[in-house]
């Protein structure tokens, strides 16, 4: 029992291992693919009882890192993931491919590449969580045709998914920019069943949920600080982490803080968070 | 009716600030008050999701309900914490007379107004904490005002200037200030330019103000104009901004009804941002001798706005005439004195007028207003 456990477990780890070194070897031998970063908004909505600067303060600071969290619509979650191969006992971190969500939580991270390469499980051209419970913009798609969806639209790492992205983004949005944003896509731009909800969505409703069409990428590494290279914070909230951090802010983190004006708040820095997804300096 | 949901962006009970908000109207969601850039993270936004922000300390819940079919997509909550309260008292550092109506949620309360009327309260506040600032001796209380700006506008020149100073490591700071809100800037120029800044005084601390009230019938406007010609001064009224939000169909009024809808949008712009309205006023013209002519003040609110803002002077002319004449050239325009003297917008005159500085009549000789020019210099 307990060698079986050990050999278990060091097939894991060897596994994970050999994922994380073909993605790293493999973005190492492609030039042409820019850094992706990835955003993660938390502590996600669901997550009861939260308080997302302290749970920041506890991540900069280097007392906590970002772990996997248990979802509150969980069946819907357990079933998308084990439509993905996903261990229950190992579950991964959930992250947005150049995308802060939720919408209007108020904090960000944006995390590195580095994060994802040390133990990638894979990517999902839209929000699984939302794909598989038929949520919002898929609630037009029957169980079958999602389960289906589910599997057509999720990508190995260790495949060139970072090309597929940047072909679907110049497609459907012609820059990255656009997509960074949060700008419908064009018409008609997708051959899969995400034209068929962005179709109805636009028929029956007024605002197209970008998680229709946001990339999802999934770890199983925690995020830790040295993952972080933007923190995008309302403001607010930064009041708040301000005075937690007293003066002390980690280095190699940048802060893109919202401001408000005689125009209204801006939520984060816009322009920063745009430019630190697009890999120039945040 | 409009409902509120949540105050986004959850302030702190320490903060004095500004937030978006998400309302329910006509059985739909919208988030006000976000500013163009930012508008793309508040659409699409449901019930449901709402109540997730709320529960995930990501906004504050509110429950309020406004008699209005739909806001403005400008409008934001000016909140006030309970705390930030308590120590700007300590610090004899009030805001300014807050809007009419104040809404209560955990830990503060709040005010709805377009971001334009909102958002002078935390930039004024922020001048008159910098000032005090600049004249505090005492550097404990100037590490204390410098910590209370940070709750405040924190990005703020003023803000980073004064924590700068009054940090126990200025290097320090400045270099986390680089990291954060003056990002791309060289530390030696962010020095130099919180040292000019620190040296600096600003516009109202060297402007005179003669601010002249009476109501419809004593000639108020025609004293306060002979005042400035006689003494070559820049002169401005609070009509002017209320006039331009009138909308041009107005035109087409006759001139009792378009003083009627004057009256009505001044006391809507007094309810909604005492202080929103001053500083249009003020910022009207353009004051070349630093001494400004203000006509047509009737509302006390707007006068301890006008004395918070804390000019280098301040004289208040109540301007006065026989009852009985006033009331007859009421009726000489065809309007009912008892109807018109009890409108919300002059029923303050009588008292302002007794408080004021100095009463004048509205036949006031060369000499009375040559005293009162005097008055101002000194």
């Amino acid at each position: 029992m307990a060698l079986s456990t050990i050999a278990s477990l060091v097939g894991v780890a060897v596994l994970a291992a050999v994922v994380g070194v073909t993605y790293r070897l493999f973005r190492k031998s492609d030039r042409h693919v820019p850094p992706l970063r990835f955003g993660h908004a938390f502590p996600h909505p669901k997550d009861l009882v939260a308080d997302p600067v302290g749970e920041a303060y506890a991540v900069l600071t280097g007392t906590a890192g970002l772990g996997p969290r248990m979802p509150q619509k969980s069946s819907v979650v357990w079933e998308a993931e084990r439509q993905l191969g996903i261990d229950p006992a190992k579950r991964p971190v959930y992250t947005f491919v150049g995308c802060l969500h939720p919408a209007l939580g108020r904090i960000g991270f944006i995390v590195s590449e580095g994060w994802f390469g040390r133990e990638p499980h894979g990517v999902s051209r839209c929000d699984t969580g939302g794909l598989a419970g038929r949520i919002g913009g898929f609630s037009f798609l029957d169980q079958r045709e999602a389960v289906a969806a589910l599997v057509e639209l999720s990508h190995k790492p260790s495949l060139p998914w970072e090309k597929h992205l940047l072909a679907e983004v110049h497609s459907a949005f012609g820059q990255f920019r656009q997509y960074l944003t949060g700008d419908p896509p064009k018409p008609s731009c997708y051959r899969d069943v995400r034209q068929k909800c962005i179709d109805e969505v636009r028929r029956t409703r007024e605002g197209l949920d970008r998680r229709l069409w946001t990339w999802e990428a999934r770890g199983f590494a925690e995020i830790a600080v040295g993952d972080v290279e933007a923190v995008a914070i309302a403001p607010e909230a930064w009041k708040e982490l301000s005075a937690l951090l007293d003066g002390e802010i980690p280095s190699g983190v940048n802060f893109l803080i919202g401001r408000v004006g005689a125009t209204g708040t801006h939520h984060f820095s816009e322009d920063g968070v745009v430019a630190a997804f697009e890999s120039r300096s945040a | 009716m409009t409902r509120t949901l949540a105050l986004l962006d959850k302030p702190n009970r320490s903060s004095f600030g500004l937030t978006p908000l998400a309302v329910e109207e006509r059985g739909g969601v919208r988030v006000l008050g976000l500013a163009p850039a930012s508008v793309h993270r508040g659409r699409g936004l449901d019930d449901r999701q709402v109540q997730e922000l709320i529960s995930g300390g990501h906004a504050l819940a509110t429950e309020i309900s406004i008699p209005q079919d739909e806001l403005s997509s400008d409008t934001v909550a000016l909140w006030l914490g309970e705390a930030f309260a308590e120590r700007a008292e300590k610090l004899n550092l009030p805001t300014a007379p807050l809007p009419t109506v104040s809404h209560r949620a955990d830990g503060g309360r709040f005010f709805l107004g377009p971001a334009e009327s909102m958002y002078p309260y935390l930039e004024y506040w922020t001048n008159a904490a910098f000032r005090r600032f600049r004249a505090e001796s005492d550097s404990s209380v100037r590490r204390n005002i410098a910590a209370l700006m940070d709750w405040v506008l924190p990005n703020r020149a003023e803000s980073l200037a004064a924590k700068w100073i009054s940090a126990p490591d200025p290097d320090r700071e400045l270099l986390m200030q680089i990291r954060t809100f003056a990002r791309d800037r060289d530390p030696e120029a962010l020095r130099v330019d919180h040292e000019k800044l620190l040296s600096s005084s600003d516009a109202l601390a060297d402007l005179r103000l003669v601010v002249f009230t009476g109501g419809t019938g004593v000639k108020r406007g025609d004293l306060a104009q002979r005042f400035a010609k006689q003494f070559a001064l820049d002169v401005t009224t609070f009509r002017k901004p209320i006039a331009n939000r009138v909308d041009p169909q107005a035109i087409n009024l006759g001139e009792k009804e378009v003083k009627q809808l004057l009256m009505d949008r001044g006391q809507a712009a007094v309810d909604t941002s005492p202080l929103g309205l001053a500083l249009e006023a003020l910022r009207s013209t353009s004051y070349f001798r630093k001494v400004l002519v203000v006509d047509g003040l009737r509302h006390h609110a707007i006068r301890d706005t006008l004395r918070w803002l804390q000019p280098r002077k301040l004289v208040i002319v109540g301007v006065t005439v026989d009852s009985i004449l006033r009331r007859q050239r009421v009726i000489a325009r065809g309007e009912d004195p008892d109807l018109l003297f009890g409108h919300k917008t002059e029923r303050e005159i009588p008292q302002l007028t007794v408080e004021a500085d100095r009463q004048i009549a509205e036949t006031a000789p060369e000499s009375e207003l040559r005293e009162l020019f005097d008055a101002l210099q000194a």
